[in-house]
């Protein structure tokens, strides 16, 4: 898919962009040929198919804010939250909703910040979608929130692709900083209008200062034809609290990559995720959650509904460094398999350094129950409502995690909607 | 007309055949009893009935208001009017206990041609149901038999009995595991259900229940067979003699 001529015609499109950016693009593509895309033999990389995506021509989205269909922005509404619309990565004012907020909440392209991806973590340099990502990224948001700021209604984050001719690859960055002793909520939604194929390729870069708390809901409903790489990376400091919930409904290729360093004391971290899957739907996600100092807890519960021929993965490591005494870590991983094709590959993994925790993993693929079918068909309910109110309860654990009303309501019918077909 | 005729089931579960020829008439208004120790059929009897397909029918027929009942699923029977209060009720967790009551009747009306009840009205209804089972309303918020001990799932299982208002109910060893207050506050709720047009099978194999839900015919089965049919001193006898005088 990328090549050096490719570069080289990408590289004079990004016209007005300084030497520093343009040396790290080149740096970074430089490392990428190096490399290469992950082949099977990756250990992280082993269930992942990336023969198509690596051969498919994909046009670079054009860095340009469309005109957006006002129906979409209707349509993708929530109540009681403030709206934010990045269009192709670009900010969109005059949609957004940030006037009276100005003062203690920062938005803007993330262009010009793309340094800060620098140190977060090694694998920047050794990850080959880090380094395309470093190489070919051309938005993405930077919202930086004040110390002792607490958002009284969520952002609604609208991420919308609507470069909508050919298959498109959109690499994308996104910056979120809260001061201390701050609150935000995030809920945010991909939107992509592109009927075509879209791989998308972000990076999160996510600090949560001492004190604060952030809760950022991710809503990913794919068409059967996306290819979606998020790598998402987390720093907590003293007493924070980060909650995530990743939320994912088809796709060709998804992967979540989330890698939350605790490096604060008294912190919680609660990272879940629920994935629906069908046709030949493929999504995997990767946790990394590391507890650098003692007193922390950290809960991780991520559900997979399959269908039909669907693959999923679930790799979560949680490691806990010497220092880290009475950390409080459980992960957990449940799965649903609804017909004989399904797949799924599941495989939780500690690694403790030191003596004074409590650390736990668990893992449970099955079908549905078929007592509890039975029981509730005896009860005169159908034999498709009753896997569905099964189904619908399995899902609860996480979508009841979500606690803005409207969101979690709209999601529990969309999971309904999927079902039914 | 018959409610329910049952001619020379036989069923079969993994090749062993557990009903070996069963033939029982229930007319309306009447209240059956089936009497046996454990393993003779007797919950195998009940739960295809239900139309559970673990079992396979290798011979006989059985009709439901003169129409072949094996032919029907398990919710087009229950819409028919037939309900089994399960020996061990299955738990469901992440179903919320109102809302599977609620969904259960309104399939009922709406296959009746009724309106559907909203959730107030629905509240209404049940809370009334609850008292009648001695069931306070924690047990609306919670989830199916989810942590319920196993008085409170039997105690659940006449909650819908009472809730569905079936025209043959049958109770599956619904007295097993009850303490002597629960088993009276069940009989009550099942006596009070008792009317001209419905009918009951009561599958028991103490006759302490009995006691309280007076049967006008009790079968006593015994591996895979009816053995004896009689009134309900059977009980009384079966009391002092136990099984075994049946089989000499």
């Amino acid at each position: 898919m990328q090549d050096k001529s490719q570069f080289e015609t990408f590289l004079q499109s990004q016209s007005g962009e300084s030497q520093v950016m343009r040396d790290m693009r080149k740096d970074a593509f430089k490392n990428f040929l190096n490399i290469g895309y992950p082949s099977k033999k990756h250990e992280n990389w082993r269930f992942t198919n990336l023969t198509s995506l690596a051969k498919t021509e994909y046009r670079f989205s054009n860095g340009e804010m469309n005109n957006i269909d006002n129906n979409i922005i209707k349509k993708h509404s929530i109540e009681n939250s403030r709206r934010i619309v990045f269009v192709n990565g670009i900010f969109n004012p005059e949609l957004s909703e940030l006037d009276d907020i100005a003062k203690h909440v920062s938005v803007k392209n993330i262009s010009g910040s793309f340094n800060d991806l620098n140190q977060i973590s090694a694998e920047i340099n050794t990850n080959p979608f880090i380094l395309l990502n470093k190489a070919f990224v051309t938005g993405g948001y930077y919202i930086d929130i004040d110390s002792n700021y607490i958002l009284e209604k969520p952002f609604h984050i609208l991420n919308i692709i609507n470069d909508e001719k050919d298959d498109i690859q959109h690499h994308q960055q996104n910056l979120i900083k809260i001061g201390k002793n701050s609150q935000i909520s995030i809920i945010e939604e991909n939107v992509n209008t592109n009927k075509k194929e879209l791989f998308k390729n972000t990076v999160y870069n996510i600090q949560v200062d001492d004190n604060s708390t952030l809760s950022h809901i991710l809503l990913y409903q794919n068409h059967t034809k996306s290819k979606e790489l998020n790598h998402i990376f987390v720093e907590q400091k003293d007493n924070s609290t980060y909650k995530t919930r990743l939320i994912n409904i088809g796709g060709d290729l998804i992967r979540n990559n989330v890698n939350v360093q605790i490096n604060g004391e008294n912190c919680s971290a609660d990272i879940s995720g629920l994935s629906l899957l069908s046709g030949k739907d493929h999504i995997e996600n990767y946790t990394v959650v590391s507890h650098n100092k003692p007193n922390s807890n950290s809960q991780q519960l991520f559900k997979y509904i399959l269908n039909e021929s669907s693959e999923g993965v679930f790799n979560g490591l949680v490691i806990v460094q010497p220092d880290a005494q009475k950390t409080d870590s459980q992960q957990t991983n449940k799965n649903i398999l609804l017909s004989k094709k399904a797949l799924m590959n599941s495989n939780p993994q500690l690694e403790i350094y030191a003596d004074d925790v409590k650390c736990s993993h668990g893992s449970a693929t099955g079908e549905l129950d078929e007592d509890a079918i039975f029981y509730l068909r005896s009860r005169g309910i159908d034999l498709l409502s009753a896997k569905s109110l099964l189904i619908e309860g399995f899902a609860k654990e996480v979508t009841d995690k979500i606690k803005i009303d409207s969101v979690r309501e709209k999601l529990n019918s969309e999971i309904l909607k999927r079902l039914a077909d | 007309m018959n409610m329910l005729e049952i001619n020379n089931l036989h069923a079969s579960v993994e090749g062993k055949e557990i009903l070996k020829g069963i033939n029982i008439t229930i007319k309306s208004g009447e209240m059956h009893a089936i009497m046996g120790l454990n393993g003779s059929g007797k919950s195998t009897l009940a739960n295809i009935i239900a139309g559970s397909e673990a079992y396979e029918i290798t011979q006989g027929k059985v009709l439901y208001n003169n129409k072949d009942l094996l032919d029907l699923s398990p919710e087009e029977r229950a819409l028919q009017g037939i309900f089994l209060s399960f020996q061990y009720p299955a738990v469901i967790p992440g179903v919320n206990n109102t809302y599977f009551i609620k969904a259960a009747l309104n399939a009922k009306r709406k296959y009746r041609g009724e309106a559907e009840l909203d959730a107030m009205d629905f509240m209404e209804l049940i809370k009334e149901k609850l008292k009648m089972v001695g069931m306070d309303e924690s047990y609306l918020r919670r989830s199916v038999n989810d942590g319920f001990s196993g008085g409170e799932k039997k105690r659940n299982e006449i909650l819908q009995m009472i809730t569905l208002e079936p025209t043959l109910a049958i109770l599956d060893e619904t007295d097993s595991g009850l303490d002597i207050d629960a088993l009276k506050i069940i009989a009550n709720g099942v006596n009070n259900y008792r009317k001209k047009d419905n009918a009951f099978l009561v599958i028991t194999h103490y006759q302490r229940l009995l006691k309280y839900i007076e049967p006008d015919v009790i079968h006593v089965m015994i591996d895979g067979k009816i053995v004896k049919t009689g009134g309900k001193e059977l009980a009384l006898t079966l009391e002092e003699k136990g099984y075994q005088w049946l089989t000499d």
